[in-house]
């Protein structure tokens, strides 16, 4: 009996569950959902764009300034050489005075 | 046009496209939302958070598995952290529910004992469903509200159809028992 009793509430159950979720299931999503989810996702698209134009104006900004940096670096630094060396730094090379290397090369037992 | 080729379109920045994709899964999404949470507004707002982070996160779609089971995937989980995250709030949650019902008494489209009536009983089966352990919960709800395949299943929560059919019976299980417990032995 108490079998019995426990299955017919088990089939009562199901029926109640059964009924609940399709109660559920029933339930239409709202018209204007979609249009809430596209304007948000194109907000957010237009802030991905600006985050890409801003991350792209930064970029050729740097590269322009990095590009600058090294051509007056360049500049700078040729222009002050030459005054580094004073006169009396300065080489004359004779070669005729230059030893001759062949007594450097000749190996001991020759 | 294909999905595939929807995919692809809003890869190279034809946003527009999306709207396709929205327009076909919105109602997948929020029955199966609806399946956890329980309320209409809640429901929506997770179907909105689902489909933002499909679109933000669609660099990463893997073609392996279908769209479909992709977004299953995320609606999944934001509807569990959505759960989580309201089980801290819970006296909050009580409260706006007692208004609500508050609200549905003083518009008396029905007799209100059999009203009650009705509300507790699906307070019962809300509870038994919250109960669930998590894998049940997601395979009994995908199983019942999606009418999706033990294979489907298995897909979505990555484990075997035999798992997915031993989760579906012990959810039945654990919910007669919840359900049986509180309206016959009350």
């Amino acid at each position: 009996m108490k079998r019995i009793n426990n299955m017919k509430s088990g089939k009562e159950i199901e029926r109640m569950l059964d009924t609940y979720i399709q109660k559920e299931k029933a339930v239409e999503v709202d018209y204007f959902l979609k249009i809430r989810i596209m304007s948000k996702v194109n907000s957010l698209n237009e802030n991905k764009l600006h985050l890409t134009e801003r991350i792209k104006f930064w970029q050729i900004t740097a590269v322009a300034a990095s590009i600058a940096i090294a051509v007056t670096v360049g500049i700078s630094l040729g222009s002050s050489y030459p005054s580094s060396l004073s006169s009396s730094d300065k080489l004359v090379i004779n070669d005729s005075h230059i030893e001759n290397l062949d007594l450097f090369l000749m190996d001991e037992g020759e | 046009m294909s999905e595939e080729q929807i995919i692809e379109q809003i890869l190279n920045g034809n946003i527009q496209f999306f709207d396709n994709l929205v327009e076909k899964y919105q109602s997948m999404v929020f029955r199966t939302a609806m399946g956890f949470v329980h309320s209409k507004e809640d429901a929506e707002d997770i179907t909105q958070d689902v489909f933002i982070k499909a679109f933000q996160s669609i660099n990463s779609f893997r073609k392996q598995a279908g769209f479909q089971t992709w977004l299953y995937r995320i609606t999944v989980n934001t509807s569990l952290n959505h759960l989580n995250r309201n089980k801290k709030n819970f006296f909050l949650q009580l409260s706006e529910s007692v208004s609500e019902k508050i609200t549905q008494f003083k518009s008396g489209y029905r007799n209100p004992e059999q009203e009650a009536i009705e509300n507790q009983k699906d307070n019962i089966i809300q509870d038994a469903l919250n109960s669930l352990p998590e894998k049940q919960k997601i395979a009994f709800i995908l199983s019942k509200y999606d009418e999706l395949s033990q294979k489907q299943i298995a897909e979505i929560i990555n484990c075997s159809e035999g798992s997915v059919e031993q989760y579906l019976q012990r959810a039945k299980l654990n919910l007669q028992k919840k359900i049986s417990r509180t309206l016959f032995y009350e």
